[in-house]
């Protein structure tokens, strides 16, 4: 009897392993192992030319500049839309009745595709020509686009993916507000705590997993960002504002060296494996406690 | 309460509120630009999106769903987003089932792939993929595309479905097989009732991201006639300069249904956005 | 209650999730040809189709890819290319399809051995790797059936061979040159420059009015910074010296390229290339500005007639006008540097028949015929390479057609004339091009014009070894 609900379980979880596997895991291994080739994608000569990739990877300025903005990324996202998104939760947590139609229009911004929100902001907003900088500009400020400066580039990336991605966090930190435990809640304000000991003291402790998950996600999330730095900036101007996974395209679709790329995709993955293996051993402690 | 603290509070309400407000204007405003913009002419779009329009110009509507080719882009993004969800919520029904009951060896190892797998990044798979595809002749066939993006998702629809149940008592089932059901009918009859509602939220959330889904589907569905809507409108903001009027209009037919579905479905849609991250 | 509707939905979703499945299985095979004619009936609007829909659903496809051009350009294609085409046999029909993302879809279509019968390709530096992989079937057969050897401007038909042989065609000649806005000029009193520096002198005074010097941007398409470069190789530092580059007798680093390059830093500088905006602007939006009088230049592509085409209408229609590079010290002579539209090759991994009709209607492109009814509907696009344009009759067009042909044959006179410089997108190897499009590096200040020069150097060196250089003119001949 137990052999044959044995066999059954196999069965059951092997479409998704299977389609998993040929469609992830063979061709990712059969990309890392294209980063040790010169390959350019169309011609059928492919040399073996071991770990040059990566020396030419890390002898490349512009490499550099990609992680340096990948972490820059990182650092904007844990801190912005994660102290937006708490603070918000905060807010919500306590208006019952109007809580709804604020998550509604908040979320508005997250169901849309990246091509719509990117194609919105770079038109309707950092246009000179149709958007609002043209408008401020007509009014007599001077004001350039700053998908136009070196400086500001990737921040305004990052704007706009947060603007597209807060609410997400908001909603979960809510979730996982409303499950604190009520007597704790209760016993703390006859206890006479204010708002932010609350805070601190009951609430947070309780989400912590959640803010720990969300941390993670948003790291991996960061080493893999290309979406809104591709159609908005390209990577520019003169790179400032490239990141990993643009790095990556560009040498697969306009340098033509493919190797190169899946030695870059590689080093992507890499950073969010960190974060991963380092997630897995924060909740393994926090089982254990 | 004394008056004093009422007005505190009442205070504190306002500035609450306000937060609030100015955060739904910033969410909303680039949106309003777009549907207000959708009305006007070219020209009077230049140097000032923040006019409302005077007269009410339809036609950028008319002139967009056609050169959109909207109609047989959103006949293949729903055949697109259709394949991808059933094959997404049959592949992982199962595998939740199975890992949520820890019923095979492996279990923790099967876990931990399917989250390294979630830090691969597209780029990393893509050639050697198209390859195949392109030998197997399936390039452009929608519902081959939907087995990729069905991949891509597959580790958090698995993540999820677990969650749900997880959420199933050990004991109904340990009742159902005292009395004689197999695997087969304790899915059925058993389970399923009570994870449905999950079906439908990981469904829903794993119909939004492949929806808006572009760089798999431009790769894969090459062929303007295989194009989803998504993937149309692309190829318009490209070569539409000359009619920015137009190019809103375009917009909002694109975003819209996505807005209209999202609000009749925004319980499942927020239920799954919650579940895995906090339940799980 | 709750309960049932719960159900319903889950009934309905997966009801809906079934039936699309299952079409979607159907609908990529059987029904497409159907909805390829009705969609590019659809886009005609209404134009009387040259062959009826039952006959052509039952025809071969010819595909060809193109990029992702406006409504109007399309129809035109169709009209001009497509209809002719398939009206003149009944075995084939040629099936157009415009992808913004036509360049990398080739790239990994071909890598595949699929992709399009025809392949439009960016340039012959675009073409080469393709070629080098044998993905490109060679033209010699057909260029001597079709005698294209004696129809296509020398320079041009050269860059189109790899190793000896032909492997694709330039669709068009395309030069940079200044466009300018009469009514700018005349309305601030400023003479159309004849030298650089009067050039630079209106530029100065028009920033000072609050105008653009010149309008320019490299939105969506980053190679634009590329032509600024391949002028100033032409104008400042001479076709000779840039012959003997390319032709590897001497070093990028000497000193009349320096100047070049150094001069494009120089008019970054000054605003001269779209002041603040230029990230941000593409091809459209400059001729809009240039419109609607914002700058008196647009120096530019004399492609760029076909943005120019949904601007200058109506009242304001012939307030455009184009020039050659105005005089500089190094090259005083009218001079155009060439550069080409797109070109056409065939792939190597389809049907012989497919082949011979493929280069059936390569043919047909290139015919004074094709150019005049292209560019009376599509003005900056096609300018067939062609020794003589004599027959093209300019009468019945509209004014930027007239003007582009007046352009077109200018620059075949010139060429004839041996006073011509190199656009990269003909003449330029793949890496040595991608490398010159980084050249904002130095206009930002990030790396110094030397620096720069001796990465290119390092680069050519790389595509010169590897045989991926064209053949190439020499200039004066």
């Amino acid at each position: 009897m137990k052999k044959n609900r044995m066999n059954w379980n196999y069965l059951l979880i092997a479409p998704s392993l299977l389609i998993s596997f040929s469609v992830i895991l063979i061709p990712g291994i059969l990309t890392i192992v294209t980063s040790l080739t010169d390959w350019n994608g169309i011609s059928p000569k492919i040399n073996f030319i071991g770990i040059r990739n990566f020396l030419e990877l890390f002898s490349d300025k512009v490499f550099f500049i990609a992680i340096r903005n990948n972490v820059t990324w990182a650092l904007l996202f844990l801190t912005i839309p994660v102290c937006i998104g708490m603070l918000v939760a905060m807010f919500l947590l306590g208006r019952k009745k109007t809580r709804s139609i604020y998550q509604i229009a908040f979320i508005i911004p997250y169901v849309l595709s990246p091509i719509a929100n990117a194609m919105i902001w770079e038109n309707m907003i950092f246009s000179p020509l149709f958007g609002l900088v043209g408008y401020l500009r007509n009014l007599g400020i001077d004001i350039s686009s700053p998908l136009a400066s070196m400086q500001s580039a990737i921040y305004a990336c990052a704007g706009v993916d947060i603007w597209h991605y807060w609410s997400y966090l908001t909603i979960i930190y809510l979730a996982a507000l409303r499950q604190t435990p009520t007597e704790q809640l209760e016993s703390a304000r006859l206890d006479g705590c204010n708002g932010w000991q609350l805070f601190r003291y009951i609430y947070f402790p309780s989400i912590r997993a959640t803010v720990n998950l969300m941390f993670v996600m948003i790291v991996i999330g960061s080493f893999l960002s290309f979406d809104y730095v591709k159609l908005l900036t390209g990577g520019g101007p003169a790179h400032s504002s490239e990141v990993l996974g643009t790095y990556a395209y560009s040498l697969a679709f306009d340098s033509m060296k493919v190797g190169k790329a899946a030695a870059a995709g590689l080093v992507m993955s890499f950073f969010g494996l960190i974060a991963s293996i380092f997630y897995a051993r924060l909740s393994r402690k926090e089982t254990m406690e | 309460m004394t008056a004093q603290s009422k007005k505190k509070k009442i205070g504190t309400n306002i500035i609450i509120h306000g937060v609030l407000m100015i955060l739904v204007i910033i969410c909303m405003l680039p949106i309003a630009l777009v549907v207000i913009n959708s009305f006007k002419e070219h020209t009077q779009i230049v140097g000032n999106p923040l006019s409302l329009p005077d007269v009410l110009h339809l036609e950028n509507y008319i002139q967009g769903w056609t050169n959109g080719k909207f109609a047989r882009g959103f006949i293949n993004s729903i055949k697109l987003v259709g394949s991808t969800i059933l094959i997404v919520l049959t592949c992982s029904c199962l595998a939740g089932y199975v890992l949520a009951g820890k019923r095979i060896k492996g279990c923790g190892g099967i876990s931990l792939y399917f989250m390294m797998s979630m830090t691969v990044p597209i780029q990393l798979f893509l050639f050697p993929l198209y390859f195949v595809y392109a030998n197997l002749k399936l390039i452009g066939n929608i519902p081959a595309t939907g087995l990729i993006l069905a991949a891509v998702y597959m580790p958090l629809s698995v993540f999820l479905m677990r969650t749900f149940f997880l959420a199933v008592p050990r004991e109904l089932e340990e009742a159902a097989r005292m009395d004689g059901a197999n695997t087969a009918h304790v899915i059925w009859h058993v389970m399923a009732p009570i994870v449905s509602p999950g079906l439908i939220t990981v469904g829903v959330l794993i119909g939004l991201q492949s929806w808006n889904e572009y760089l798999i589907s431009s790769t894969f569905l090459q062929g303007e006639k295989n194009f989803t809507a998504l993937l149309t409108f692309l190829t318009m903001n490209g070569s539409y300069g000359a009619n920015m009027g137009t190019l809103m209009a375009s917009a909002v037919i694109l975003i819209g249904p996505v807005i209209v579905f999202f609000l009749c479905m925004q319980k499942y849609f927020v239920d799954g956005m919650v579940s895995g991250a906090v339940k799980g | 209650m709750k309960k049932m509707k719960r159900k319903a939905i889950a009934i309905l979703l997966t009801m809906v999730m079934l039936s699309s499945f299952v079409t979607g299985c159907a609908v990529t095979t059987g029904e497409d040809k159907e909805k390829d004619t009705t969609a590019s009936e659809g886009t005609t609007g209404g134009e009387q189709a040259a062959t009826s829909d039952q006959s052509l659903k039952d025809r071969e496809e010819i595909t060809m890819w193109f990029w992702g051009a406006e409504p109007y350009a399309q129809e035109a294609m169709q009209k001009i290319l497509v209809e002719p085409y398939n009206a003149s046999q009944d075995k084939y029909q040629l099936v157009l399809e415009f992808r913004a993302t036509v360049d990398s879809d080739i790239s990994t279509a071909l890598a595949a051995n699929q992709g399009p019968d025809i392949i439009y390709g960016s340039g012959p530096a675009f073409v080469m790797p393709l070629v080098e992989a044998g993905k490109l079937e060679s033209m010699d057969v057909y260029t001597e059936q079709y005698g294209w050897a004696d129809r296509i401007l020398e320079p041009y038909y050269q860059s189109g061979m790899v190793n000896d042989s032909l492997y694709s065609l330039s669709n068009s000649v395309s030069t940079l040159g200044v466009f300018y806005n009469k009514k700018v000029l005349s309305d601030n009193g400023w003479e159309v420059p004849t030298t650089i520096e009067e050039l630079e002198s209106i530029m100065d005074q028009a920033i000072e009015k609050g105008m653009y010097g010149n309008v320019a941007g490299n939105k969506d398409w980053q190679a634009v910074n590329a032509n600024y470069v391949y002028l100033f190789m032409t104008h400042i530092t001479g076709a000779d010296t840039i012959y003997e580059c390319l032709t590897n007798q001497q070093s990028w680093t000497n000193e009349d390229v320096y100047a070049g390059i150094e001069k494009t830093k120089e008019w970054w500088d000054k605003g001269y290339l779209g002041g603040d905006d230029y990230p941000n602007l593409n091809y459209s939006d400059c001729l809009q500005l240039l419109a609607t009088e914002q700058s008196p230049f647009f120096i530019g592509p004399s492609l760029a007639y076909q943005w120019a085409a949904s601007y200058f209408t109506g009242d304001i229609e012939e307030n455009i006008a184009f020039i050659p590079f105005p005089a500089t010290e190094t090259v005083p002579d009218e001079t155009y540097t060439l550069g080409t539209a797109c070109t056409l090759s065939i792939n190597a991994n389809i049907s012989q028949e497919h082949k011979d009709e493929a280069a059936k209607i390569i043919d047909m492109m290139m015919t004074a015929d094709f150019m005049e009814e292209m560019t009376t509907a599509w003005p900056g696009y096609w300018g067939t390479p062609l020794k003589d344009l004599s027959s093209v009759d300019t009468s019945n067009m509209p004014y930027l057609s007239q003007s582009y042909v007046e352009v077109a044959k200018s620059i075949s006179e010139a060429v004839n004339q041996g006073n011509f410089g190199y656009d990269g997108n003909v003449f330029f190897p793949p890496a040595t091009q991608q490398h010159i499009i980084d050249v904002e590096d130095v206009w930002y200040d990030t790396v110094t014009v030397a620096d720069f020069l001796e990465a290119l150097d390092t680069e050519f060196k790389t595509d010169y070894e590897n045989g991926m250089v064209p053949a190439i003119p020499k200039p004066g001949e």
